[in-house]
């Protein structure tokens, strides 16, 4: 039986109609387990292989649009990532080659690593894209994001200490923009100057 | 795991600090009753984070005994009885420890392949058990054991990838904390950077050890001195840390909270700042 057999769906069948098919074969799965019919182990057994046709189907949906479309498909690779399959979406962009190196790319290296947990690997990528990329918003945002982790601030931390690392470079300095920023917030409250 | 992650001892109330050392007696105890007296010698601090972290998530109230155990056969001492977190812990602990010395077979010398390997013959029967308890925690650390042997054959010098296998492990582990899905992409970050955290910070206890014996070591692979390696390291750390809590604060805790902060914002940067300084192992005794 093979991928879509299993599922139950045509080979033309869409993304909609797998996820569909998927999750009302995998709840008639657990119903059966319920009764006498399906033993524990045989569900589990019956889920995995649904799950695995699952993955497949759609794996090979997305790699086929993948090939359909003229661009590179960064949508795609986007929404992989965002649906939590990192892997997956690394392999596409590598094995997009040389063919793209620009900005965007860059960025989506950087973000399936992020998601992967790969933090530090995913640094590089990031600055890649802004340096290609140098007005994008978004990729200045997430570089900042990574680079204010990389400085040590602990997020939500309860003792007042966000950087409790030995010299933690939160207390010194201050730079022209913080004496203007501090003019500002002055002028906001007070009327002072 | 290691024993890297524990509180920072001088922050504890007494109260907490109490609950801290029952809660590693009750593992303890969990694991005796369960696993057989020989699995009790492998407890370390670690897993008492993840079965403090279960507890936690479950809203689970430590329920205590006072009993006399084998390291302190006169004096009673304060034990959590066992609770879901507690009973976590003891089967990753298991688990973990079985592959661990299956891996040690491999790649030590002789004389401590001996002793890995009867260490091994030891843990069989309650590695089975464990085995049948958590069975895909068991398929990913075997999967996750050979992803490392085989990147350790390549020599791999990328450090997030040296991790991955344990952080992988780690990830798994956090995730069993709780049953409910909108926490699962939280716990699993969490699991994530702490099981990276663990590596870095043993791979850069190791690096000396590493260096002269020629095992596998990711900073000696990437050709740092000493000191470089303290810089990586920490730098790596560092980040993992703040990522950590970035995932960490995402989790709704019900009990033990205080611990947890305790071990997360004061215990992991202070065994972070001492990096290189090889007494890194403190007691919480």
């Amino acid at each position: 039986m093979n991928a879509y057999e299993i599922l139950g769906v045509s080979e033309k069948a869409t993304e909609e109609e797998v996820k569909i098919a998927y999750k009302e074969l995998s709840l008639k799965c657990r119903a059966g387990s319920q009764g006498v019919s399906l033993v524990k182990d045989e569900y589990n057994v019956k889920m995995q292989e649904i799950n695995q046709a699952f993955d497949e189907v759609i794996q090979k949906l997305k790699t086929g649009a993948m090939g359909q479309t003229t661009g590179l498909g960064y949508d795609k690779i986007q929404q992989l990532i965002n649906d939590g399959y990192a892997d997956e979406a690394l392999e596409e962009l590598n094995g997009m080659g040389v063919l793209a190196n620009d900005a965007v790319w860059n960025f989506l290296m950087g973000s399936a690593y992020y998601a992967k947990g790969w933090a530090t690997q995913a640094t590089g990528y990031i600055e890649a894209a802004c340096r290609l990329d140098p007005k994008n918003k978004e990729y200045m945002g997430v570089l900042n994001k990574i680079r204010n982790n990389a400085q040590g601030n602990m997020h939500g931390a309860p003792y007042g200490n966000a950087n409790p690392y030995r010299g933690g470079n939160t207390a010194s300095g201050c730079s022209p923009c913080d004496i203007c920023t501090a003019f500002v917030c002055a002028d906001v409250c007070c009327d002072c100057c | 795991m290691f024993g890297y992650i524990l509180p920072d001892k001088n922050e504890l109330k007494v109260k907490e600090f109490n609950l801290y050392k029952a809660f590693y007696c009750g593992v303890c105890k969990d694991l005796g009753l369960r696993y057989g007296l020989t699995t009790r010698f492998l407890l370390n601090y670690d897993l008492v984070l993840l079965a403090l972290l279960a507890d936690s998530i479950l809203g689970v109230e430590p329920v205590f005994k006072s009993e006399v155990c084998i390291a302190s056969p006169v004096k009673k001492k304060v034990i959590a009885k066992e609770t879901t977190g507690i009973t976590i812990a003891s089967d990753c602990l298991v688990l973990l420890s079985y592959h661990k010395l299956q891996d040690n077979i491999h790649d030590e010398k002789l004389g401590k392949k001996v002793i890995s390997k009867t260490g091994a013959m030891a843990l069989k029967k309650a590695y089975n058990k464990a085995q049948k308890a958590q069975k895909e925690l068991e398929t990913v650390i075997k999967k996750q054991m050979q992803a490392q042997f085989a990147l350790e054959n390549e020599n791999c010098s990328i450090v997030d990838m040296a991790a991955d296998p344990t952080a992988q492990m780690v990830a798994k582990m956090a995730v069993l904390c709780s049953t409910d899905k909108a926490l699962t992409p939280h716990l699993w970050r969490f699991g994530i950077f702490l099981g990276k955290l663990i590596y870095l910070l043993d791979a850069s206890e190791d690096y000396e050890k590493d260096k002269e014996t020629g095992s596998f070591n990711v900073f000696v692979n990437m050709g740092l001195s000493f000191d470089e390696m303290k810089q990586v390291a920490t730098d790596h750390c560092i980040l993992c840390a703040s990522e950590l809590s970035a995932a960490y604060c995402q989790i709704t805790l019900k009990e033990n909270k205080d611990i947890l902060d305790n071990i997360v914002y004061l215990g992991l940067p202070k065994v972070i700042n001492n990096i290189g300084n090889s007494i890194q192992k403190e007691k919480m005794k």
